[in-house]
């Protein structure tokens, strides 16, 4: 009998599986799901052969050979003799009329869950039974307030209540039951023996984060308490109680060794993400993105925060090794929102905030750039410029390329889950209007999660997100309005644009010009995540999943500069169009095996995957148009049209093994393994394999372990592994040329000229990584907190060096060098003050990196000392990113006559230091001014709350790099004076400062070089400052209901930092002659239906 | 539990089955890529090549550094409205990290790179040279002759410019990086020029092998020239005469092409565009460089704006009454202009120095003589259409009397889209190597020759064509010869490499340019090696040049 039962399931059931799974490939690509509505009892023949059963025997056979539940009451059949039965190919319906009908139970099926039940004159029967009492009680929270929604039932039965609104229940039970469980979600499950009471007060906790928490590792999830690589959660309020644009705002300073860095400002700010220091030199150091678990190949700031539902960061080698060849920079692991059983709930977000400039450049104005200019070079002059001045006018092109930023955001949600089928629906809006003019975005999308049960042991479910952006519009360059001669006009007399706002130099353009543009720039996403998750039903604990992820990104760019604009006078009218599509596409195959055999758990997980990613592009530019009316429509009219294409596809295939094993949840051990081949690689190096190991041992759980009141929580954990990197793209190994065509006459001659050089043996950059861990948690985890220290070298490093012109081409990829990196990481979350109605909390993290170049090409000089790099600036023991530069000593003053005529200059022109003091200023006196990567990060939040009104404060700081100062110089275009420049404390005879040398060509340089100012950028920076209120209880009520909460936050309000430029976050040259930070205050509601 | 296990590798081997991939994906075969192996198989895969090399050669007449570098910080020009620093301050702004230079350089070593995997692929078995008129022997020779050819003249650049230069002969590969580059004196590297120019001037066709491309009297010309640099005149008088015996080659002495019947001067004709290339007459032209409006490979130079005049910005009683107009030149910019010794240089009946080469003058013209540009705007009620507003140049351009709008300027730069005035290019070909320059190197053969009524009669040829008075063998002295140059060559020879060649670059430009000229030092001969080259150079020192 039983050996039958196997054989049948075996047969039909491997045929489905291998059926299902090709079909779900297919269906899965499409994007399609469909939940069968099929009427399931009317298809489903029973065979029932049994010689003196309990009912409930047939009816688990009949669970058995079908997908049916039954639903009854433990108790129902226990009086009812035993039955002996044959009947083959039936219908349910028949077995139960059969069956338990005579005996006074009804049944209804709803789908394939069949709920039994008694008779009116049975229930008489048994309700007549005494020995029942009323008790009653109140649930509450740790702060005393009511939670509705909670439910109390006897233990081990099915009888149980709601607790009512006011946190009150009333139930009636057996005499004979003995133990009350009252649970709700996110709170700890309590119990509490009857004892014979009639009035019971339960007060809930919070589930303590980090005990029976289950988070996403990659591949699979664990309970926090059994994990042993150092992976970290986003604190939920970052997510929730923040308001942010991107998820990269949410995560900066919330989590230790893990560096966010704004490089672009303005209404689509661009973040850089760096986990534990910068391990590649030259190859990407961005980590990997998961989302939802399928590796994700576009960028962060295209996941609506507000669709997540956690975020989790693998740091260590053990913890990344599952993403072996990408693990090297670390793994941040996305999770959207899913519905949730119980009823619907609808929820909107809503946010609405202004933008201003936190700090903009004090240029010169008008009156001040022509005493500049007069000093300077009075020859240069020109009339418009002396017009404007005498007519005591001038042009502030900062202040008319900046305007107040608006934002507005709408996100609304509907989840909830219906019998098999859970499901998250959204659609979201997001415009924003930056502080630069015309710089526009908008965002809409949506997304449906759904996962349904199609069996016991097979559900199959889909992520999809669709979304479009809209960029359109081109916005005023503020890099220009920094620069522009503040004597030249914005407008004309009519009131339009000038074309050419300095009439004697043509070519100046206006900085606005970009609002006369026709610019669209829109993309539409597809991300579809589509799984199937197969249980065995033969093997417990046997697991399968299907991933398939497939994203395309539609774009779709023009723009047309007309004859109202100098671009468009001087190319008669000029477009680019360009359409490209980026598609990848992911397959995973998912097979785990989890199960307690008595104290030892294992866990194991094996992966084959495959990722691939194509790229292409076309694009038309085109000029001289006969005039302005199609633009870009018209490119066939146009003289001079230039079609060109772009293509790239990368594959990577891995094989990934796993184990993880507890015992008695107390020696955890890891075990990992991946194998990656990497398309780009050279055709010898494209393999490489990826191991570590990780340990971790529950000090707390141990029997000896004393303190266990004080100490509640107390892990060591080790890891070691190897991660790889492979963040170079296509056809880098391959030596290649590029177009460079020619014209005989008027025809076209194609032609080619060598632009790169390929390495054939290019492989895998290796990061060897230790890291050591300790996970605390004092007096019942009102104190917790942990303490990383790490240890990466990484060789072999993909590195595009400089190398000499005399090659005809100056950058090579190559696999070569070492680098390492260090640091400490400590995170401390304590519950300050916990009353009923007031409660503090304080979250803090603290990280410090050491990074350092060990080695670079092996070259040893004549002291047997390696060589350093200096055309790329790398030096062995230093960082890798180092200011290297003539170091500013100041101005020389007019006593040091003499010593500035030595090496060719004078007082008041710039003194850079002869650090050899060899009395020449040489190559040779360069010198490392600090590090560009900073050492020091924290992060602080303090949560207070006091009824419903919530102040939290979050400070963000960050120390220990140094950045140049591009905006001090003079670089006003030599003697002619043609851009503006920062008011500086000019030197003269009787200002004999050494802040600034004097107004004079030659002033900025001595002996040829230029001196520069490098300057800390350090800062502390009041990040975010949120206060909020919730809607008491009974006021919801009132309206219906169950969530509404008012918040205000203000952003980047108050930063301390020594650096005079810009900004401390935008330190590079380029941001930092963009548009610049934005400070932001923002009002949001939230509601839930 | 022996079950399990085999039901779990039966299961496993099952899930491998659905997706096995095959391994090919991970072979890379880049539809869209091409490389020296795939492009250097036959003939048209080398001609190719050798458009993209004469592209790169092109850029000599094409960006402004690389113009200025040559052309400006001379006898004969200084800088006006300005462009790179260091031809007006010199001192501390002509440094190892000036960014011109440094691109310069890099272009010439692109340029090298390019010829040298040319050269080297065509010794390959496999290639298929058949094509043209030629057999496959001869293609091969003619294919190689010309990347010689501009290899040698990329060295030329390279040693008048820096002196003494890594010397490179082989396409780089990824394999063979080099961080100990050596600096081959300049004595060894033109020999090798003399060896490439040797070779290629028995393949390079005597009317070139396409429009704009070398002739073989351009290379000859080239090899003249470095025959007088390493100072062998004899051997320089020999290629020279070679050229200037070669019956195609022949001087422009009357009137042709598109404005024949319009007034003008022959000299002039042969920078008209429609003009300048043999195939449109021009029968002294050796080497055209060439460009093309609205074509795809045509690019723009800027010539004409750093060079042709200011005009627009002339301004009588607040007026700008000059429209921009192609036979203006378009929109000048006079980033740099003749010095006033050279406008003052010519004899006054010398057509090379009429209006129609060297702008002294404008007239004010109606919506009619200015057609299809607007009308010129009169300053006052004092002017009418048909006056004339005259160029300045009675004081020198110095350090405080720059960025003048009136400031005399030759026409041989002018050009841009006669459709729009704003345009910032010009498309106008450029006359590059002609027979007259290899006259006049003749006549410096000569001279070094000790043959100064030689040297005299092969100038007079270049002279009485334009009308100048003939000169006498008694006149005759290397400055002579060098102004003879300025006159006939002024923005066409590399003068400061003629200069320096003559070693008379700091003596001349010391005492002719006033706006730059006079703060030049002898370390100026020659430009610092860029600082970015020599820290590349890992293992080995490369040595600056001295006074750096």
């Amino acid at each position: 009998m039983q050996k039958k039962r196997w054989n049948h399931i075996c047969k039909s059931g491997w045929q489905k599986i291998f059926i299902m799974a090709r079909a779900m490939v297919f269906l899965m690509y499409v994007g399609l799901l469909q939940v069968s509505a099929s009427v399931y009892s009317q298809e489903t023949n029973l065979h029932l052969k049994v010689e003196k059963a309990s009912i409930s025997a047939v009816l688990k056979m009949v669970e058995e050979q079908s997908d049916f539940l039954f639903l009854y009451r433990s108790d129902y059949f226990r009086e009812i003799p035993d039955v002996t039965l044959n009947m083959q190919d039936v219908k349910l319906e028949e077995v139960l009329n059969k069956l338990i009908v005579p005996y006074g139970f009804t049944y209804e099926v709803d789908n394939k869950t069949v709920v039994i039940k008694r008779t009116a004159s049975v229930a008489d029967k048994k309700n007549a039974e005494p020995q029942k009492r009323t008790i009653s009680g109140t649930v509450m929270d740790s702060k005393g307030l009511p939670i509705p929604g909670a439910t109390v039932i006897i233990k081990g039965t099915t009888v149980g209540i709601t607790v009512d609104t006011d946190g009150k229940f009333q139930l009636s039970i057996p005499n004979t039951a003995k133990t009350l469980a009252v649970s709700f979600i996110g709170m700890k499950t309590q119990e509490i023996e009857i004892n014979g009471q009639n009035n019971f007060s339960f007060t809930l906790e919070d589930a303590t984060i980090g005990l029976e928490e289950v988070v996403a590792i990659g591949y699979g999830s664990q309970k926090r308490i059994d994990i042993t690589g150092s992976v970290v959660s986003l604190p939920k309020e970052r997510l929730e109680m923040v308001p942010n644009l991107n998820i990269a705002q949410a995560i900066q300073g919330a989590i230790p060794g893990v560096m966010i860095q704004t490089t672009t400002a303005g209404a689509q700010p661009d973040q850089s993400i760096l986990i534990r220091g910068r391990n590649s030199i030259t190859a990407s150091n961005d980590p990997l993105l998961v989302v939802d678990g399928i590796p994700y190949m576009g960028p962060i700031s295209d996941i609506n925060p507000s669709e997540v539902k956690a975020i989790e960061i693998l740091k260590d080698a053990s913890a990344a090794a599952i993403y072996g060849s990408r693990g090297a920079n670390g793994v941040i692991l996305i999770t959207t929102k899913e519905g949730v059983a119980g009823k619907t709930t609808i929820s909107y977000e809503g946010k609405y905030s202004i933008q201003d400039v936190t700090n903009v450049s004090r240029q010169l104005t008008g009156p001040e750039f022509y005493a500049f200019k007069m000093e300077r070079s009075p020859t240069y002059m020109t009339a418009s410029e002396q017009t404007m001045f005498d007519s005591g006018q001038w042009t502030d092109w900062v202040n008319l390329a900046i305007r107040k930023g608006f934002s507005q955001e709408h996100n609304i949600s509907v989840s909830g889950s219906t019998n098999n089928t859970k499901y998250f629906i959204s659609g979201g809006l997001t415009d924003v209007s930056g502080v630069a003019k015309n710089d526009n975005f908008k965002r809409i999308s949506t997304r449906i999660n759904v996962e349904t049960k199609l069996g016991d042991w097979f559900s199959i479910g889909t992520r999809t997100q669709l979304s479009f952006d809209d960029a359109s519009g081109k916005e005023a360059s503020f890099e220009e309005a920094l620069e522009k001669n503040p004597l030249s006009s914005a407008y004309d007399a009519n009131g339009k644009l000038t074309i050419l706002p300095w009439p004697e130099q043509t070519v100046v353009n206006n900085p606005l010009q970009g609002l006369l543009f026709d610019d669209i720039d829109k993309s539409w996403q597809i991300l579809s995540n589509n799984y199937a998750i197969i249980n065995f039903p033969f093997i417990k604990g046997l697991n399968y999943r299907l991933n398939t992820g497939v994203r395309m990104r539609f774009t779709d760019r023009a723009q047309y500069r007309g004859r109202d604009t100098k671009d468009g006078v001087e190319s008669m009218g000029r477009s680019t169009t360009s359409n490209s599509v980026n598609n990848s596409t992911v397959i995973e195959n998912i097979l785990s095996f989890t199960r307690d055999f008595g104290k030892h758990n294992i866990f194991a997980t094996a992966v084959y995957s495959y990722e691939g990613a194509k790229g292409n592009s076309n694009s038309l530019s085109a000029q001289g148009y006969p005039n302005d009316f199609l633009k870009w429509y018209s490119p066939v009219q146009a003289s001079i049209i230039k079609p060109s294409t772009t293509f790239n596809e990368t594959n990577l295939i891995s094989q990934m093994i796993r184990l993880n094993y507890t015992y008695a949840d107390k020696y955890l051990v890891t075990l990992t393994t991946r194998r990656d081949g990497y398309s780009g690689f050279g055709a010898t190096t494209k393999w490489g394999i990826f191991p570590s190991v990780a340990l971790g041992w529950n000090l707390v759980n141990e029997e000896f372990f004393p303190q266990k009141n004080i100490i509640s929580k107390l892990k060591i954990r080790a890891s070691i592994g190897v991660n790889g990197n492979q963040a170079i793209g296509a056809y880098e190994t391959i030596s290649r040329l590029t177009i460079e065509d020619m014209v005989a006459g008027n025809k076209t001659q194609p032609g080619y000229k060598p632009s790169k050089l390929g390495i054939d043996n290019l492989g895998w950059e290796s990061s060897h990584a230790i890291n050591l861990g300790l996970d605390f948690g004092i007096y019942k985890n009102r104190i917790t907190g942990n303490i990383d220290w790490y240890h990466t070298n990484t060789t072999d490093l993909l590195l595009n060096r400089a190398i000499s012109a005399v090659h005809g081409i100056t950058t090579i990829t190559q696999n070569i060098g070492e680098t390492q990196n260090k640091g400490l990481e400590l995170s401390l979350d304590t519950k300050n003050i916990v009353t009923n109605k007031f409660q503090w909390s304080t979250s803090g993290n603290l990280s410090y990196n050491e990074n350092k170049i060990v080695s670079l090409y092996g070259m040893l000089d004549s002291n047997g000392k390696e060589i350093d790099d200096v055309a790329n600036k790398w030096f062995i023991g230093q960082p890798i990113n180092v200011n290297y530069d003539y170091v500013w000593d100041g101005v020389w003053q007019l006593d040091e006559a003499t010593q500035a005529a030595t090496f060719g200059s004078r007082p008041g022109y710039v003194k850079l230091k002869d650090v050899n003091e060899d009395g020449a200023l040489t190559a040779d006196d360069r010198q490392i001014i600090g590090q560009k990567d900073p050492k020091l990060l924290w992060g602080l939040t303090n949560t207070l709350s006091y009824g419903n009104f919530m102040l939290s404060i979050f400070i963000h700081g960050v120390h220990g790099a140094t950045a140049l100062n591009y905006l001090k110089n003079d670089d006003v275009q030599g003697v002619e004076v043609r851009y503006n420049t920062l008011k500086k404390n000019w030197w003269t005879p009787t200002n004999p400062t050494n802040d600034f040398y004097m107004n004079k060509l030659e002033a900025s340089k001595m002996s040829g070089q230029s001196g520069n100012i490098y300057e800390s950028t350090d800062f502390i920076r009041l990040k975010d400052l949120t206060v909020s209120y919730n809607l008491p209880k009974n006021l919801l009520e009132k309206f219906n209901i169950n969530r509404f909460r008012l918040f205000v936050t203000g952003r980047n309000l108050f930063t301390l930092t020594d650096w005079s430029g810009m900004d401390p976050e935008l330190t590079d040259e380029k941001s930092q002659q963009a548009i610049p930070f934005q400070k932001e205050y923002v009002l949001g509601l939230n509601l839930g239906f | 539990m022996k079950i399990l296990l085999s039901k779990l590798v039966f299961t496993s081997f099952l899930v491998i089955l659905l997706f096995g991939c095959s391994k090919n994906i991970l072979v890379e075969n880049p539809p869209n890529v091409i490389s020296s192996e795939s492009l250097y198989q036959n003939l048209a895969g080398f001609e190719s090549g050798l458009n993209g090399l004469y592209s790169l050669a092109r850029f000599s007449r094409w960006q402004s550094e690389k113009l200025e570098n040559v052309l400006n910080g001379v006898d004969n020009m200084c800088s006006n409205y300005g462009r790179s620093q260091i031809f007006y301050n010199w001192g501390t702004t002509n440094s190892p990290t000036d960014k011109d230079l440094k691109e310069t350089f890099e272009w010439l070593y692109e340029t090298i790179n390019a010829a040298n995997t040319i050269i080297n692929r065509a010794d390959g078995e496999q290639i298929d040279w058949t094509g043209g008129s030629l057999d496959g022997l001869e293609n091969k020779n003619r294919v190689v002759a010309e990347a010689r050819a501009i290899r040698g003249w990329a060295y030329r650049r390279l040693t008048y410019s820096w002196g003494d230069v890594p010397l490179t002969l082989t396409e780089s590969l990824g394999s063979s990086i080099k961080t100990n580059w050596v600096r081959t004196p300049v004595a060894e590297i033109r020999k090798q020029i003399i060896l490439d120019y040797s070779f290629a001037q028995q393949y390079v066709p005597i009317e070139g092998s396409l429009q704009g491309r070398l002739t073989k009297g351009a290379v000859q010309t080239y090899l003249a020239e470095m025959y007088l640099t390493i100072n062998k005149p004899d051997s320089a008088l020999f290629w020279a005469n070679k050229v200037i015996n070669e019956p195609k080659y022949k001087l422009v002495t009357s009137r042709y092409g598109v404005k024949k019947s319009e007034p003008g001067v022959p000299f002039m004709d042969m920078f008209i565009e429609g003009n300048q290339n043999r195939e449109q007459g021009n029968t002294e032209a050796l080497w055209v460089v060439q460009f093309e409006l609205n074509t795809i490979g045509g690019s723009g130079n800027q010539m004409s704006r750093a060079v042709t005049g200011n005009y627009n910005q002339i301004t009588i009683n607040k007026i700008r009454p000059l429209q921009y107009t192609y036979d203006r030149g378009g929109r000048g910019k006079s980033y740099f202009t003749p010095t006033k010794w050279w406008i003052d240089s010519y004899e006054s009946q010398d057509e090379r120095a009429s209006n129609f080469a060297l702008r002294k003058y404008f007239i004010l013209r109606n919506a009619v003589g200015n057609a299809p540009y607007p009308a010129d705007v009169l300053p006052s009620t004092s002017y009418k259409y048909g006056d004339t507003i005259k160029c300045v140049w009675n004081n020198d351009i110095t350090r405080t009397h720059a960025q003048l709008p009136d400031w005399p300027y030759s026409r041989k730069g002018e050009g841009t889209d006669p459709n729009n005035m704003l345009a910032d290019f010009s498309w106008a070909d450029q006359v590059y190597v002609r027979l007259a320059d290899t006259y006049l190197l003749k006549a410096e053969a000569q001279f070094k020759l000790g043959d100064l009524a030689g040297a005299a009669t092969t100038i007079n040829v270049i002279r009485v064509r334009s009308k100048a008075n003939p000169v006498t063998a008694a006149k005759i002295n290397i400055d002579f010869i060098l102004d003879e140059r300025s006159r006939e060559l002024f923005l066409e020879e590399e003068r400061r490499f003629t200069l320096l060649r003559t070693h008379k670059w700091f003596e001349r430009t010391k005492l002719y340019n006033h706006n730059g000229g006079d703060l030049i030092s002898r370390r100026d001969t020659l430009f610092p090696i860029p600082q970015s080259v020599i820290d590349a150079n890992l293992t080995e020192v490369m040595p600056q040049n001295p006074g750096w």
